[in-house]
């Protein structure tokens, strides 16, 4: 019909007049659909790894550990009773007892603990650690290391390792779900009797049992383990808390249901997750605040099309639904992107928890999810699209013609002060107090990007602090949760930079005539461009103050951390906010600065 | 008599090809300082061009522009806003003031843009706002003055530097003829007063008001014309008849 053809050919129009607007549009649009699904795809990383991994690995639902009492070594008694309990009824199978002993591991000039189980060279019926890579035990001399452990050690198949002073050969890299991954590996159970030893965090082994049984000394004494499925994994729980409450465990197996391994495996998830909810959180607020900025920047030359459109005989409904199409349009395609962008970022941003099977990505976008991201962006931009037709529908046609815009707002005692400025800053002031409410959107996207730049502080030197100087080999999930907030904050400050020249472009465009006559009374484009930039970076220095108070606060109520980042840090944030708004607000100002002064004085 | 304001061999065009336009099409000119000078010709004839040129708002294509004693066409824009700021006043059809601020801040701007110090803009700006008549609207905001009113703030802020020539783009053109004759006499004292002045007009009304007119057609001067002492106090005459 030629009247949809009349609307996509209006709607198509204004977009490209307003080319640039409809740019960063675009980008804000966009860069919050990927941090949107960068989130989700996140989020649904808790539960399946760790089900898939222990499906695939024939995973135990209850490890019963055999500790031996005080400086003694386990009895047959003791073993025994170990055996006692694998033969309870609801145990549908069982593997063997593991010999299990700690010993120092070194490689490449990484030295740590590592947790080494005697394993037979055949498959096991409970617990089939899962190869990523080489071959399990044979009956040659090599070892077999868990997945995280091995990456935190920088390890490879066919790197020889120091155990306990003996060179072996590292045949396999696997995955398991009867233990939690490397640095987690303890939370079942150490026995870490060695001095230095203190603050270590063992990694998982597996080896022979013969070399296991030859490693035990009397201050590492062997420690039995033992893997039992049930015919009701869901009564995993009880089964375990039926015997620990019969007393003390002094020669009785202590038992740990799958449900606690797996929730130490989600730990980590969790602070990873954490950290990307709140920057997400940060960054869909900036992406909104950037569409305030541009919907009120666009609202009066909306308006006035609007009045034009229903001059020339278009209906309020017609007239809306034209708004609609173009931001929709816009919105779809960065919707889009964004997902897109998140998709192919987040497995790159976070390679979840070596320990376990399946990565970010494998798990995948869900439909649902994609339709949730989609739908939030476009939601936001029916937003924008019907606030102006609502404002423009009440408004009488001859009023729209005639709108001049927001009236300016007078801001008597600033005017009254800046009289006694130098000319760049006297404008600058007066440019400010012309639009107190896009000065508050200045103030408002500073203040959430300097909010965030914080928290992350913050979380960063909390989370240097937390590693401190135990040595030994990395971390993992520091060293992700580093990688993950490295690029959160290059994010959030991508944002933050499209919503300053977001902001400062509106109020060039918005101060245009009255650069425009101040030039023609004599003010030269530096001066102006000077002044803008002041007019810019008043609400800044507001928003930088907001934000430091915001952060601090934020972090103090969602962390339990005390330590604070150091003055430089926080004053090299401050310097360089004001510094990054300065130079973007430089940007649109040497733009309009350097127009001829006779346009805008021209337009009526 | 020295020239406050000549151009030579001047030249705007815009756009190429088929679509050049010759705005300003080799235009001699020399306003005396302390004269009036009064441009007309039908819409589109380049007369605004030539103003922003002799104002050093925007470059020729060709030719030069000088501005007392002083040729400013290959100025930097920098130079040439510090020329303008102290040399020339502008005035527009559309009044730009500031509508943000009140009529006596519109006015004292240019003059703190100057580096006057507060007090001494605000006392010049106030002296001005009684010479045109507005010495009861001087803290009104424009959206509170009235066409006329707005204008006659408008030619107070291109009086408030003490400009050599006061350049004036159809001052009359949106207001009615009560407040154009309140414009119109402003101009005429201001002649009276030795300011040199360059208004483009529409109103025949304006000639009351100048020493001299200039016709141009086409971006060119096609007529220049010496008015007698005769005409000068005749806005009242017509102003009246045409109210008749
Ligand atoms: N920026 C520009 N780009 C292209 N052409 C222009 C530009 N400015 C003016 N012109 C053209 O130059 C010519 C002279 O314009 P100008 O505004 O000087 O006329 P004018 O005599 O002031 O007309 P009016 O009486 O309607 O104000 C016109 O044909 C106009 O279209
Ligand atoms: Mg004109």
């Amino acid at each position: 019909m030629s009247r949809v053809r009349l609307g996509v050919r209006l709607a198509g129009r204004d977009l490209r007049r307003r080319a640039t607007e409809t740019v960063l549009l675009f980008v804000a649009l966009a860069l919050a659909a990927t941090t949107l699904t960068i989130g989700l795809v996140l989020h649904g990383q808790t539960a399946a790894p760790y089900a898939e991994t222990r499906s695939r690995t024939r995973g135990p639902d209850v490890v019963a550990v055999l500790f031996p009492a005080p400086n003694q070594t386990v009895t047959a008694a003791d073993r025994a009773s170990l055996a006692a309990v694998a033969a309870r009824p609801g145990v549908s199978d069982r593997s063997r007892a593991f010999p299990t002993t700690w010993t120092s591991i070194t490689a490449g000039g990484i030295t740590g603990v590592a947790e080494l189980q005697g394993r037979d060279a055949g498959n096991s019926p409970v617990d089939r650690p899962q190869l990523v890579s080489g071959h399990w035990l044979t009956h040659g001399d090599g070892v077999v290391v868990e997945r995280a452990f091995a990456l935190a050690m920088d390890l490879s198949v066919g790197d020889r390792v120091e155990l306990a002073g003996h060179a072996v050969p590292v045949v396999g890299i696997a995955v398991s779900a009867a233990l939690p991954p490397y640095p987690q590996l303890c939370t079942i159970g150490c026995i870490l009797d060695q001095p230095g030893w203190f603050s270590a965090e063992p990694g998982l082994v597996w080896a022979s049992r013969q070399r296991v049984a030859g490693m035990a000394t009397p201050q590492q004494p062997l420690v039995w383990f033992q893997y039992l499925r049930l015919r009701d994994a869901g009564s995993a729980r009880a089964f375990a808390g039926r015997l620990t409450d019969s007393g003390p465990p002094a020669g009785r197996p202590e038992l740990t249901a799958w449900q606690d391994v797996a929730a130490r495996q989600a730990e980590q998830l969790a602070s990873e997750r954490t950290a990307v909810v709140f920057a997400s959180t940060l960054l869909v607020v900036l992406a909104l605040a950037t569409l305030v900025v541009l919907v009120g920047g666009r609202m009066d030359d909306e308006v006035r099309r609007v009045g034009m459109l229903k001059a020339a005989g278009a209906t309020p409904g017609f007239v809306t639904r034209l708004l609609l199409a173009s931001y929709l349009a816009v919105g779809l395609v960065a919707s889009l992107v964004g997902l897109v962008a998140g998709r192919l970022l987040a497995p790159r941003l976070i390679s979840l928890s070596a320990g376990l099977l399946g990565r970010v990505g494998a798990t995948s976008l869900s439909v649902g999810q994609a339709v949730t991201v989609v739908a939030s962006v476009l939601v936001i931009v029916v937003m924008a699209a019907v606030v102006p037709a609502w404002r423009a529908a009440r408004t009488s046609t001859v009023r729209a013609l005639a709108s001049s815009g927001r009236a300016p707002h007078r801001g008597g005692l600033l005017v009254a002060v800046s009289a006694r400025l130098p000319a760049p800053a006297l404008l600058g002031v007066r440019l400010a107090a012309r639009r107190p409410r896009r000065a508050t959107l200045t103030s408002l996207s500073v203040a959430v990007a300097v909010c965030g730049g914080i928290v992350v502080l913050y979380a960063q030197s909390s989370l240097h602090a937390e590693r401190g100087d135990v040595g030994g080999p990395a971390d993992p999930l520091v060293a992700q949760l580093h990688t993950v907030m490295t690029a959160l904050t290059l994010l959030l400050a991508l944002m933050a930079a499209v919503n300053l020249v977001f902001v400062t472009r509106a109020s060039a465009v918005d101060a245009r005539r009255s650069l425009a006559v101040a030039r023609a009374l004599g003010v030269s484009p530096a001066e102006a461009a000077t002044a803008l930039a002041i007019a810019q970076l008043l609400p800044a220095v507001v928003g930088l103050v907001v934000g430091g108070a915001c952060g601090t606060v934020l972090y103090r109520a969602l962390s339990s951390h005390s330590v604070s980042p150091s003055l430089t840090q926080l004053a090299g944030l401050a310097v360089a906010t004001l510094v990054l708004s300065a130079a973007l607000s430089a940007v649109p100002a040497r733009i309009e600065a350097r127009r001829p002064v006779a346009d805008p004085l021209r337009q009526p | 008599m020295s020239a406050a304001v000549r151009v030579v061999g001047l030249a705007k065009h815009y756009g190429k090809g088929e679509a050049l336009v010759r705005a300003v099409d080799d235009v001699d000119l020399e306003v005396a300082s302390g004269e009036a000078v009064v441009v007309t010709g039908p819409s589109g004839c380049g007369k605004s061009t030539l103003l922003q040129l002799m104002g050093g708002l925007d470059l020729p294509t060709a030719g030069e522009v000088w501005l007392g004693g002083r040729r400013i066409d290959r100025d930097s824009e920098r130079a040439r806003a510090r020329l303008r700021r102290d040399q020339v006043g502008f005035v527009f059809q559309d009044f730009h003031l500031l509508d943000e601020l009140t009529a006596v801040e519109n006015v004292e701007l240019p003059a703190l843009l100057a580096g006057t110090p507060s007090r001494q803009a605000r006392r010049r700006a106030l002296a001005l706002l009684e010479r045109v008549g507005l010495d009861d609207r001087v803290r009104h905001l424009p959206a509170r003055l009235s066409g006329g009113q707005k204008q006659r703030v408008a030619v107070a802020r291109a009086l408030v530097n003490n400009p050599a020539v006061v350049l004036a783009d159809e001052p009359t053109g949106n207001l009615d003829s009560a407040a154009t004759t309140e414009v119109l006499r402003l101009f005429e004292s201001l002649r009276a007063d030795g300011q040199t002045l360059v208004v483009v007009s529409h109103d025949q009304r304006t000639a009351a008001t100048a020493d001299r007119m200039v016709s141009m057609r086409d971006g060119a001067l096609i007529e220049d014309v010496v008015l007698g002492p005769s005409t000068a106090g005749t806005v009242d005459v017509l102003s009246a008849s045409e109210r008749a």
